[in-house]
């Protein structure tokens, strides 16, 4: 005890430096995740005290909730829609911007321009983009080459729209990575192969792709995880002049569009807090599994 | 003094200067007699609460009452005002959504007008407009009065279309002359939803809830045929399911006719000035009960229950009611971007508005209808939505989605 007390004097200025984050740590973040643990296990809707009901609100969402699915649905194809396609085309651009080209830093900040525009603002001009008939920028462009204009944010080209605007605005980011992935695989591995006579295709296959990989799996699975959360651009395309998010029909509705209307507009703060549960329990097997895959192919 | 103390002297300096700084303060409030102090929340803009404070000023002087008017934006309103009553840190008076103020009051958290000040209440909501009267009052309790009203109201272009169509068929009719040239009608506020369905139910006799407001009403017959005539301008008549920018459509001819808010007039004068004298409104197309009932909506303002001043808050929603000053914020939302139209009718006989506009909007006003004041309404509508989108958009037999509709607004009622 005494000791223990010796210990602490010493290290004072360092426990008062921990002190302040250690404190926001705590209060914002530690206690909310497990008061939501205890509140996803009640009925609570912030004015009268929670009232424990055990796994009900579990119980519910997964066997009585038809628009959970519909939701847990949206969110896999976005993620499916998103998160190969984002990754072949942020790698293609890295290669490319790997080699010896002119007005390389110039691509770079160009195609990472998007990474630092806030989402929001991206959402709202892709919307003007989007408008239908004959009037968004993408229709005028369709209709003045002879095709006919689509209805980007009907029901059925919600989602795909959201989709494409976030494949492009996400590119940048995942680029980069890759750019510091590949100049960290040594040259010499190349020459070895290009002696061994490899084509271009042999040695992005049989060099560069193997020696990326703990790149490639931090980047599936961050691009995985943030994916699945989803929000800022499904507000923004869907919201109706009622605050209702998710679009006609729900088309689409992602998890955590459910998440905050649950929660922040209809103050069903015990359901919405069983639904992050959920979310978080999905992402920790999605992200277990994503590492079984990659880990084992990692060889050097 | 060694390295390591330094952090410890600067928290103990921290501690000193706070304490000093704290009696400093009491000492202040002690001396100084307490000043009379209304706080106002407005869902809105900025501008317009800059404005009432400015009012304040005037109040101030006559009554010796200081009020602030803030401003709060509409996306976090509703939130903001549940979470300011759970912490007990509401404002003296709060301006919201229609159908707030009977939400927060069945809390407990406002003051039931008609019970506190019947007298006054009576004279102020006796020329308010029916519609809106009627949405305020739940039960015998009233805890919010009109701040302002947005109206439905009928848009087209007087250089292309003749004369508005005055009925239902007329409107169908007019739709098939302008469908023949590729062109439509757009639906704007609260289309494909609820909003855009009730001026067809109530003008074809039919309501969401009966007189009592203990039964759901939508599986009447009347409630069917509107739901079949309102769906059929989209699936027959080409009314677009999506948002069209409608200034810009509206300016091309394109969508020549369109029912929205009243603040698309403002829009309108703003996008297309070169259009000026070449468009006009009218009251919507009477059903087939006569009736042109349109949607009427706006804010109200109420005061909540943990008010030091009730007493002076209630001056100051008197004061804003009155119409010389409704028609100070009329003219001052002219310069600016907002709309305000007056929730008074006697405010209406001295407003400076040209009459060309001023007629059409009265008379619309005068046969309006608010949301209905049930609660568990709000919770409701969003399958009413869900029931107009599958009839017109996966083919879903009418009857059968109103009666699903109807059996969830059902449930809805008794909770």
């Amino acid at each position: 005890m005494n000791s223990a007390l010796k210990e602490f004097n010493k290290q004072k200025s360092a426990y008062i430096f921990i002190a302040p984050s250690f404190i926001i740590f705590t209060v914002f973040l530690i206690i909310p995740v497990f008061a939501s643990l205890y509140w996803s296990l009640t009925e609570y809707n912030i004015l009268q005290p929670p009232k424990f009901v055990g796994f009900q609100n579990y119980i519910n969402i997964l066997f009585h909730d038809p628009r959970f699915w519909k939701a847990m649905a949206n969110t896999v194809i976005f993620v499916a829609g998103t998160v190969p396609t984002s990754i072949a085309i942020s790698l293609l651009l890295a290669i490319a911007i790997d080699q010896n080209i002119r007005f390389k830093n110039w691509f770079k900040t160009f195609f990472f321009i998007p990474s630092i525009t806030s989402i929001i603002a991206i959402s709202v001009i892709w919307k003007w983009l989007y408008a239908s008939g004959k009037y968004g920028l993408f229709n005028h462009l369709l209709t003045s080459i002879g095709l006919p204009s689509v209805n980007w944010l009907g029901v059925t080209w919600t989602l795909p729209s959201i989709i494409l605007m976030s494949v492009w605005g996400g590119l940048g980011y995942n680029m980069i990575l890759f750019l510091a992935g590949l100049q960290g695989i040594p040259h010499v591995f190349y020459e070895a192969a290009e002696v061994d006579g490899a084509s271009e295709w042999d040695k992005f296959r049989n060099v560069t792709l193997p020696l990326l990989r703990p790149t490639m799996l931090f980047v599936t699975i961050m691009s995985v995880i943030s994916a699945f959360q989803v929000f800022e651009q499904v507000y923004i395309m869907t919201y109706n002049s009622e605050g209702a998010v998710g679009g006609t029909l729900d088309c689409a509705l992602t998890i955590v569009a459910y998440l905050y209307e649950t929660g922040f507009q209809r103050f069903s703060m015990g359901y919405a807090s069983a639904l992050a549960y959920l979310i978080f329990f999905i992402l920790f097997i999605v992200t277990i599994v994503n590492m079984k895959i990659v880990e084992k192919k990692v060889e050097y | 003094m060694h390295g390591r103390d330094i952090p410890i002297a600067i928290a103990k300096a921290l501690v000193f200067s706070l304490m000093i700084f704290t009696v400093f303060c009491l000492a202040g409030c002690g001396k100084v007699p307490e000043e009379k102090k209304i706080l106002m929340w407005l869902v809105g803009s900025e501008k317009q609460a800059q404005k009432i404070t400015e009012l304040g000023l005037d109040f101030y002087k006559q009554t010796g009452v200081k009020v602030s008017c803030e401003a709060i934006s509409w996306g976090e309103a509703h939130s903001k005002y549940l979470t300011s009553v759970v912490g007990e840190v509401t404002p003296d008076i709060g301006t919201m959504g229609l159908t707030w103020g009977t939400e927060f009051g069945n809390l407990g958290a406002m003051v039931d007008l008609n019970r506190e000040f019947p007298d006054d209440l009576s004279e102020l909501t006796s020329s308010i407009f029916p519609g809106l009267a009627g949405s305020i009052r739940y039960n015998d309790s009233i805890f919010a009065v009109p701040f302002d009203m947005s109206e439905y109201i009928m848009f087209y272009r007087c250089d292309i279309i003749k004369e508005p169509p005055r009925t239902w068929k007329a409107l169908t009719s007019l739709l098939s002359e302008l469908n023949s040239s590729g062109r439509s009608m757009i639906i704007d506020w609260g289309g494909m939803g609820w909003i855009g369905y009730s001026p067809f139910l109530w003008q074809n006799g039919g309501d969401y809830y009966d007189k009592d407001m203990t039964s759901a009403t939508l599986d009447s017959d009347k409630a069917l045929e509107a739901m079949k005539f309102f769906t059929s301008l989209y699936k027959s008549y080409e009314v677009p399911v999506e948002n069209r920018p409608v200034e810009q459509s509206f300016k091309i001819g394109e969508y020549p006719i369109f029912i929205s808010g009243n603040w698309k007039m403002k829009s309108l004068s703003d996008i297309a000035p070169e259009l000026k004298g070449k468009w006009a409104i009218a009251t919507l197309p009477a059903g087939p009960t006569g009736k042109k009932t349109g949607f009427i909506g706006g804010r109200v303002m109420g005061i909540f229950s943990l008010s030091k001043h009730k007493k002076e808050a209630w001056e100051f929603i008197k004061y804003l009611s009155r119409p010389d000053i409704q028609i100070k914020l009329y003219e001052d939302t002219l310069e600016s971007h907002d709309t305000y139209l007056p929730p008074n009718i006697k405010t209406w006989n001295l407003l400076p508005m040209e009459d060309s506009f001023k007629r059409p909007l009265l008379d619309q006003a005068m046969d309006s209808k608010g949301p209905p004041s049930v609660l568990g309404w709000d919770d409701s509508t969003r399958f009413i939505d869900t029931a107009i989108q599958l009839v017109v958009l996966k083919n879903k037999d009418a009857g059968a989605a109103l009666k699903d509709a109807d059996n969830e607004l059902e449930r809805r009622i008794r909770r």
